[in-house]
């Protein structure tokens, strides 16, 4: 091998390996589809602050219809980063041995689950107090924002949903793990610029 | 991870020597060329609806309200929809899959001596999509009210009310089609880059990538990094037309300015990638064909990042009329200026490497160099358009079209022209007919010239280009000006006429050409170490190992004057 | 009619807030691909660093150096 590759024998004569990836396939290639989706989220959000910014006065929101709930969402927000730091001990744990990590796992999926439970609680509400998508501009940004989030979340807790079945039956394949937990912090992290942003 | 690749590569060799049902082998195939082929084809295919369409309405131009061969009598909605089918199809269906699905997919795994991508399942799944997204733009030409008409940028309000576009299905139809194909793109994208970092051949390193690779890995990191935004927009502009909200709606207090700036941010980006990975073909075949290394290797690299990073500094020189804040016009008037520099510096980079080569006049050297001589006139009238004094005339007239053709057209179709007739050999396995490669070449540059020329005058001289009948202008029927439409229409059909030679000589030498040697140009790179046509797996001998980078061309202290990547250092003694 | 007359591009500009968010918002929205992309190169580039110095290490064979005679 060491004489193929210093070029003393022709290169037909042998089969040199691959190289060894650089980084592991599946991180990069999520990293880069969370970079697409994060600039969806900013193109939706910089729509959302040029909007309200150009609003004419009494139109955000519309006198009579509910303002949405912030301090509510508090706790949305709560459950939904202690899932993203869980998912991180289950990270910090497998990397240490591998099969510790299923109860941190699961436990993170369950307080997603929670987040995306909570969030559509509240829909329920604000959709019967007569925030609707086209009862105003506001209405029709936050349902589309908030709702394009809860569509991340809930993709990315299926596949979590895997992860975690694999975990528990100690059969974790390739790099769906890896893949997983890149998506969901993006998930996580991009929440709280959401709650910043449109809620206040 | 690696695992897994692995698993994924042994299993690619496992399969080489199977026997494969039609099916499996051509519609569900993961092996990366047969994906490259089915958007390669797929392309060409929405290539003939795209000439299709400027066809019919070239001729309601110049001969105006005349019963088009073909096509029959062109309305005023007819119209609307052909020119926005015609925008769409070349840039969307036709420019992207070719030079960057087709190309990149077919050249990246040879070029790095790889077998295969990294996900190859996901590749298939990324073909599966751009197909469905084309079925979904071709149907919706038969849904009631027409195919859309509200022009390729599918400004709001007229594209948010079916009430203003008169083709609410249709509107939509396209939205969900270009959605589709950009989620096809991103698939693809991830693959490429992904390919390139980990599944190089052992002893490539970075600066041994030949250009066209990276041209193609910075123009999808472009692409993914400027279409976020856009389908931010293209999902509120859906929510306009089917939910009714009124996010771009001014009547419901929406502002339409902003979906400009949504899809411009992605809009203007797309230009450079779809120029990139046409330079970088170009910097293949002129340094093959001048027998010389590639001038300024590192320059040509670094100055495609340069372009990439202002490209997200300009899209906003498509709204200087729309009412933006003059100081913002001020920087994307420098920006827009500033940007001609690195792409000016690349084309000199090309001059450098011919002068003094010892230049092989092939039919793929004349596309090449036909590129750079068509794509400087198509980069020099650019400067009138960014900056935003002249813009103020020239917005909107025909010298903006003319501008964009001399871009768009040596990018689309002179350089997949170059990247077919020059990778046709190691594709197919099979020889090109040079001389009827030549004929071809010579029909459609000359008569492609004779179609723009024209509509830069028309333009200087304020001829609008949103008008479907101007015998209703008094002011742009004067002296000459529908002669030169007739003139643009003429030199276009001899355009067409030429693309049958072009077919011809494409399926021709499909199946009855000559048969192609491994390496009938002598080029270094590693594809051209793989059999013609490369088969499962590539590199049947295993893997290449790579010695140095690919340009070494007419190396003194050798006799022959090409060294390929793979060819070992000769031990001194 | 009133909806034709609302159609109009430039009816919303000039207001000084809306101008202000353009501006922040063009900065946020070109800045920001730059900064991601520009993260991840150099973790691949400290990435690639790093493999190849590992490989290095254990074959112990550079590509540029001479070959030894067998």
């Amino acid at each position: 091998m060491a004489l193929a590759d210093a070029g003393v024998i022709p290169p037909a004569m042998t089969a040199p390996r691959p190289n060894r990836p650089v980084v592991p396939s599946a991180v990069l290639g999520t990293l880069i589809f969370v970079v697409a989706e994060v600039m969806f989220f900013v193109g939706l959000i910089s729509a959302f602050t040029i909007s309200r910014s150009g609003a004419p006065a009494g139109t955000w929101p519309v006198p009579g219809q509910p303002t949405l709930p912030k301090d509510a969402t508090l706790y949305n927000t709560l459950a939904l980063l202690s899932s993203g730091a869980l998912l991180l001990v289950g990270q910090l744990l497998h990397a240490r041995k591998k099969g510790s990590s299923k109860w941190a796992v699961l436990a993170s999926w369950l307080l997603g689950a929670a987040f995306v439970a909570l969030q559509g609680r509240e829909w329920a509400q604000l959709l019967s107090g007569g925030l609707t998508l086209t009862s105003s501009r506001l209405g029709a940004f936050f349902y589309l924002i908030v709702g394009m989030h809860g569509v991340h979340a809930i993709g990315a807790l299926v596949v979590l949903g895997l992860v975690v079945a694999q975990l528990f039956r100690g059969a974790l394949k390739g790099g769906l793990f890896f893949g997983a937990q890149v998506f969901w912090y993006f998930v996580v992290l991009m929440w709280p610029v959401i709650y910043a942003r449109v809620y206040f | 991870m690696s695992t897994a690749a692995h698993a994924e590569q042994d299993h690619a060799h496992g399969h080489a020597h199977h026997d494969e049902g039609f099916i499996k082998k051509y519609l569900w195939s993961t092996d990366h060329k047969m994906i490259a082929m089915q958007y390669l084809f797929t392309g060409m295919a929405m290539a003939l609806i795209g000439g299709f369409t400027v066809y019919a309405f070239r001729m309601q131009l110049a001969f105006p309200g005349m019963s088009v061969p073909g096509y029959g009598r062109v309305t005023a909605t007819d119209y609307n929809a052909l020119v926005t089918t015609h925008g769409s199809v070349m840039i969307f269906w036709v420019a992207m899959p070719v030079l960057i699905a087709a190309l990149g997919n077919y050249l990246i795994p040879l070029m790095i001596g790889c077998d295969d991508m990294v996900f190859p399942r996901l590749n298939r799944l990324s073909y599966q999509l751009f197909l469905i997204s084309s079925i979904v733009l071709i149907a919706s030409f038969y849904v009631p009210g027409g195919a859309f008409g509200g022009a390729w940028t599918s400004y709001p309000p007229l594209s948010a009310k079916a009430e203003y576009s008169l083709t609410g299905l249709g509107s939509s139809m396209w939205l969900l089609a270009v959605a589709l194909e950009f989620a096809a793109f991103l698939l693809g994208g991830i693959n490429f880059v992904t390919t390139v970092m980990n599944s190089r051949a052992p002893g490539m390193k970075m600066f041994d990538v030949p250009i066209v690779v990276w041209m193609i890995i910075i123009a999808s990191i472009l692409f993914m990094a400027s279409v976020g935004p856009l389908i931010a927009g293209a999902v509120m502009l859906l929510f306009d037309q089917q939910i009714g909200t009124g996010f771009f709606d001014p009547a419901k207090g929406g502002d339409p300015v902003l979906w400009q700036h949504l899809f411009w941010f992605f809009g203007h980006p797309e230009v450079y990638v779809v120029l990139l990975p046409a330079m970088g073909i170009v910097a293949e075949i002129i340094t093959v064909f001048s027998r010389k290394k590639l001038f300024a290797y590192k320059t040509v690299l670094y100055t495609a990042i340069g372009t990439g990073v202002l490209s997200f500094f300009v899209w906003a020189h498509h709204q200087f009329i729309a009412g933006i804040d003059p100081r913002m016009a001020n920087v994307f008037s420098v920006t827009t200026l500033l940007i001609s520099i690195p792409v000016a510096e690349m084309v000199f980079v090309y001059i450098g490497t011919l002068y003094g080569g010892s230049i092989r006049l092939t039919t793929p050297m004349l596309w090449a160099l036909s590129f750079i001589a068509e794509f400087l006139l198509g980069g020099v009238t650019g400067i009138f358009l960014g900056a935003s004094g002249s813009d103020i005339y020239f917005h909107d007239t025909y010298f903006v079209i003319a501008h964009f053709h001399y871009t768009f057209f040596p990018i689309a179709f002179i350089g997949s022209f170059a990247a077919i007739t020059y990778w046709f050999p190691k594709m197919f396995g099979k020889m090109m007919n040079e001389t009827w490669g030549k004929v071809h070449f010579w029909g459609t540059i000359i008569s492609f010239n004779f179609i723009f020329i024209p509509l830069f005058f028309l333009g200087a001289r304020g001829d609008h280009r949103r008008i479907y009948d101007y015998r209703h202008f008094p002011d742009l029927m004067k002296a000459g000006m529908q002669d030169m439409r007739i003139l643009a229409t003429l030199a276009l059909l001899v355009l067409l006429a030429f693309q049958v030679v072009f077919l011809v000589n494409f399926f021709y030498s499909l199946f009855k050409g000559a048969k192609a040697p491994a390496n009938p140009w002598e080029a270094n790179t590693l594809e051209w170490q793989a059999p013609s046509p490369p088969p499962h797996g590539n590199f049947p001998q295993g893997l290449p190992n790579v010695y140095r980078g690919p340009y070494e061309y007419s190396h003194p202290d050798r006799q022959a004057d090409w060294w390929p990547q793979t060819e070992p250092e000769p031990t001194k003694s | 009619m009133n909806a034709l007359v609302l159609a109009c591009s430039v009816c919303g500009a000039g207001q000084e807030g809306t101008e202000w968010a353009y501006l922040a918002m063009t900065g946020v929205v070109s800045l920001l691909p730059l900064a991601m992309i520009g993260s991840v190169a150099f973790w691949l580039y400290r990435a690639s660093k790093q493999r190849d110095a590992e490989d290095a290490q254990h074959t112990g064979v550079e590509r540029s150096a001479t070959p030894e005679q067998p």
